[in-house]
């Protein structure tokens, strides 16, 4: 891993890996997340990836995407704490492994940064048609969250417990706000996100393409650019009572999550112990909510924990017959206890920094969750997935025990069924 | 041991076969220089397996949900479970009931032997009591209610139910509460002496090792039953060319109406060939695939968002092309994907797009031989379908307009069935 600085706020990474057949490139913009640029930041990456100024029309950039054989551009919005990441990325087949000799890596790259800095515009908004297209899409796609009730309680929770902040809101931002946008408003997005992000163009694959960074330098010179620096993102202190929110559905089985706070966040090495406490807590098959909840006591169909070390949360999401849901909820609490208390069996611990370090390590195996790993970390805390593994092995039973302390509850999310369904 | 080579000219690729005394087939793919290893011990017995002719030739019914069950409990040796041991060795590892299979696998970076071992010693080495058995009931009665509530999968086992009249590819992979209540060990027993005879079964091993090797390990460490196996082909019905009803809805807690609308194809009792698979794949993606004038029409009319998708789904018995979304005018979604077909049929394919679509379908397939992963679902499905797995390329290399368009018959609404799941009515407040 090579990282460049190209130019101020913009930096280049080459991943150099000879395993895969395509070559996997991605532009990151890294923003402050704020509330009231959310919504249109994040429809940005859609309405530029559907289509661009030499393709306007979105059927014959994917009409060409495919003649690329089956080349492929895309955007996406996500947040890592309190910070905005918008991604571009093509992917292509190398080269050599088409029968016609094609330049696919040169065209795909070329069309990411057409998709980018060449979008369809006229008298400054973007085109009606592809605002209204991508805003239909994204909405339907907020409405559509309740048909997964795990991903709608999931969302519920984190909007509960960081109501009144950015991160609280869906990484789309609300039904309310995406309704609002309107093409002169992401014209002006467009112009503030180029000119204010940090920016990584990350590059996974056998070679870097010639002169790719530079052509993204060349592209940015137009640019006024003031890079915004990026703040750490901010913990929260967890409500001296649990909140505790319960919603009745039209279910068979509830949902219970819930969702703890630490203050201690930080990069990948600070917060390694805390990783491993997940893990023991909920993560693989000799984790405690696993033994112990879900095949000791049978009172969950899963239960899982997953932390966030960004912002510096933890959430238990379990599946519950509803006349287990209480018993659920205090013995998800009495597993806490045991590990704070230091009742860890030393072979479930070594089989978590083990596993760990397994997954870590398969990571180098796939190109996508690579370019994944790298974009979601910013440059003061890059690390690559064996140095992490190294500071995983690092980690003691006592690291585990005090990260464990570290925890607090602050909510409880529950689906429950209308009184006449699930109790059969 | 022999093992032949499985070579591609065309991909410039090659992976290893070998079939063991005991009729186990074996398919080894190297991957030189991946950190991971993936590896499937596998058998050709899945949910449509569910009724077989005993040695007097009498038909016998199993409960719905039997393979899925077993599945779960082969996971429970008489020495402890195998997550337990894998656990020791850092493996992730997992197993899954299909409609055709039932799969174990274990992916790591290391302890490659250790892991291998201990997946070929859990699945031969069944254990089942009635205390066990008791209580995976209560578990897979709960993962059966957490299906229950997904629209996702309703959709798609409503258009089933409606599509067919007798195969048991309509009835839920993992049965019903009740079903799966009259599972005792002793069916469970039966059933993995029938299908889980080593002549009905596979493994596949993609990563970074030496083939020889391999080969020599397994020869070494698989355990033979004591007595033979009662190997015993299970009952694919046959099926009516007719669909059963053409519409089937209901109602779930969902913000748009969802839709799964199937095309029902008369086929055998066997899996389809491989240029049934290609030019099926390369007609879907030109029909309603993100290049095709007919999504962007669907897209302009807002009949449809992120959640629109097609495959072809097929197997032992059943072959049918399917659409599935979200929209508020599912029957408009039809007539429109029915319209394109005779547009189709009566003026001849777009040969601009045929072209696209071929080379998109060639450059995404060679992707999938970048994780061992896909590579092993890849040989698995090769296995359990029959082919070999760089036919599918070749078949798209040489594949013309015409194979296509010979397909475009099953679009008709004689053959359609449209399920859809509707928001519930909220009452008048």
């Amino acid at each position: 891993m090579k990282l460049i600085n190209i130019a101020d706020g913009v930096e280049g990474l080459f991943i150099e890996n000879h395993r895969f057949s395509t070559t996997h490139i991605s532009v990151n913009l890294y923003l402050p997340l704020n509330a009231d640029a959310l919504a249109a930041n994040a429809l940005l990456p859609y309405v530029l990836s559907s289509c661009c100024k030499e393709y306007p029309d979105f059927i014959s950039l994917n009409l060409r995407l495919s003649e690329l054989y089956g080349a492929e551009v895309g955007g996406i919005a996500d947040k890592i704490g309190d910070t905005q990441v918008l991604k571009f990325f093509s992917f292509s087949v190398e080269d050599a492994l088409v029968p016609d000799a094609a330049e696919l890596t040169a065209e795909a790259s070329n069309l990411l940064f057409s998709m980018i800095f060449e979008p369809s515009v006229k008298n400054g908004s973007f085109l009606e048609a592809d605002v209204e297209r991508e805003r239909r899409l994204t909405l339907e796609k907020i409405a559509g969250i309740i048909n997964d009730k795990r991903t709608y309680a999931i969302s519920k929770i984190t909007a509960e417990m960081y109501k009144g902040e950015a991160f609280g809101e869906l990484k789309t931002g609300s039904f309310e706000a995406v309704k609002a946008v309107t093409g002169e408003d992401l014209f002006k997005a467009w112009q503030k996100v180029i000119s204010a992000a940090k920016i990584r163009i990350q590059v996974v694959g056998k070679t870097l393409p010639d002169g790719l960074f530079d052509s993204l330098k060349q592209r940015l010179s137009g640019f006024n650019r003031k890079p915004t620096e990026l703040l750490p993102s901010r913990p929260k202190k967890a409500n001296a009572t649990p909140t505790v929110i319960e919603e009745k559905m039209d279910v068979s089985q509830g949902k219970l999550v819930m969702g703890f706070c630490t203050d201690l966040v930080g990069n990948d090495i600070d917060t390694a112990s805390l990783a491993v406490f997940a893990d023991l807590f909920g993560g693989g098959p000799y984790s405690k909510l696993f033994k112990n909840v879900r095949e000791k006591l049978s009172l969950c169909y899963y239960c899982a924990a997953r932390p966030n070390r960004t912002k510096g949360y933890l959430l238990v999401d379990s599946g519950v017959e509803p006349k287990n849901a209480e018993l659920a909820e205090k013995e998800i609490l009495n597993q806490l206890e045991d590990i704070k208390n230091g009742n860890i069996d030393a072979e479930d611990f070594a089989a978590s920094i083990r596993s760990i370090k397994d997954t870590l390590l398969c990571l180098n195996d796939s190109q996508a969750a690579l370019d994944n790993w790298y974009s979601m970390r910013l440059s003061d805390r890059l690390i690559s997935p064996e140095d992490y593994a190294a500071a995983i092995e690092r980690v003691t039973v006592e690291d585990v025990i005090s990260a464990a302390k570290n925890y607090t509850l602050d909510t409880v999310y529950k689906i429950m069924p209308m009184e006449d369904k699930g109790e059969n | 041991m022999q093992k032949a080579t499985v070579k591609s000219d065309l991909l410039k690729k090659e992976y290893f076969e070998n079939e063991h005394p005991s009729g186990l087939k074996i398919l080894l793919y190297p991957m030189k220089g991946f950190s991971s290893n993936y590896a499937i011990f596998g058998t050709k017995y899945g949910s449509i397996d569910n009724s077989y002719l005993n040695e007097k030739g009498e038909r016998v019914d199993l409960p719905e949900g039997i393979a899925h069950f077993l599945e779960h409990k082969l996971f429970e040796s008489e020495d402890g479970d195998a997550f337990t041991k894998y656990a020791k060795t850092g493996a992730y590892s997992n197993a899954y009931t299909s409609f055709d299979r039932t799969c174990y696998l274990f992916s790591c970076s290391n302890r490659f032997y250790d892991n291998l071992k201990i997946l070929l010693d859990f699945v031969r080495s069944p254990y089942f009591t009635p205390e066990t058995v008791s209580k995976e009931q209560g578990i897979i009665g709960q993962e059966i209610r957490m299906y229950d509530d997904m629209p996702n999968w309703r959709v798609l086992f409503n258009m089933l139910e409606g599509m067919f009249h007798s195969h048991p590819v309509k009835t839920d992979i993992a049965g019903t509460v009740e079903s799966i209540a009259k599972i005792t060990d002793q069916t469970l027993y039966d059933c993995y002496n029938r299908f889980y005879d080593l002549s009905n079964m596979f493994i596949v091993l993609a990563g970074d090792f030496n083939t020889d090797e391999v080969l020599e390990f397994i020869y070494d460490n698989l355990k033979l039953p004591e007595k033979p196996f009662k190997n015993t082909k299970s009952i694919i019905p046959d099926e009516p060319v007719e669909v059963k009803q053409s519409k089937v809805e209901c109602e779930l807690d969902v913000a748009k109406p969802l839709f799964c609308l199937g095309f029902k194809e008369p086929c055998s009792n066997k899996a389809s060939d491989v240029m049934q698979l290609v030019s099926m794949d390369i007609l879907l993606k030109m029909l309603a695939g993100s290049a095709s004038p007919l999504y962007r029409e669907l897209l302009d009319k807002g009949l449809i968002n992120e959640e629109f998708s097609f495959e072809y789904f097929n197997g032992r018995g059943f072959a049918l092309p399917i659409f599935e979304g979200e929209s508020d005018n599912p029957e408009e979604v039809m007539s429109l994907i029915l319209n394109k077909a005779e547009q189709y049929s009566k003026n001849g394919l777009d040969l601009k797009l045929f072209e696209a679509v071929r080379r998109s379908l060639y450059g995404r397939g060679i992707c999938r031989f970048d994780t061992a992963e896909s590579v092993c679902t890849m040989l698995t499905d090769s296995v359990a379908l029959g082919y070999n797995i760089f036919e599918y390329f070749e078949c798209i290399s040489k594949i013309t307009p015409e194979d296509v368009l010979k397909r475009l018959s099953v679009f008709s609404r004689e053959n359609a069935v449209l399920s859809v799941i509707n928001p519930i009515k909220k009452s008048e407040e």
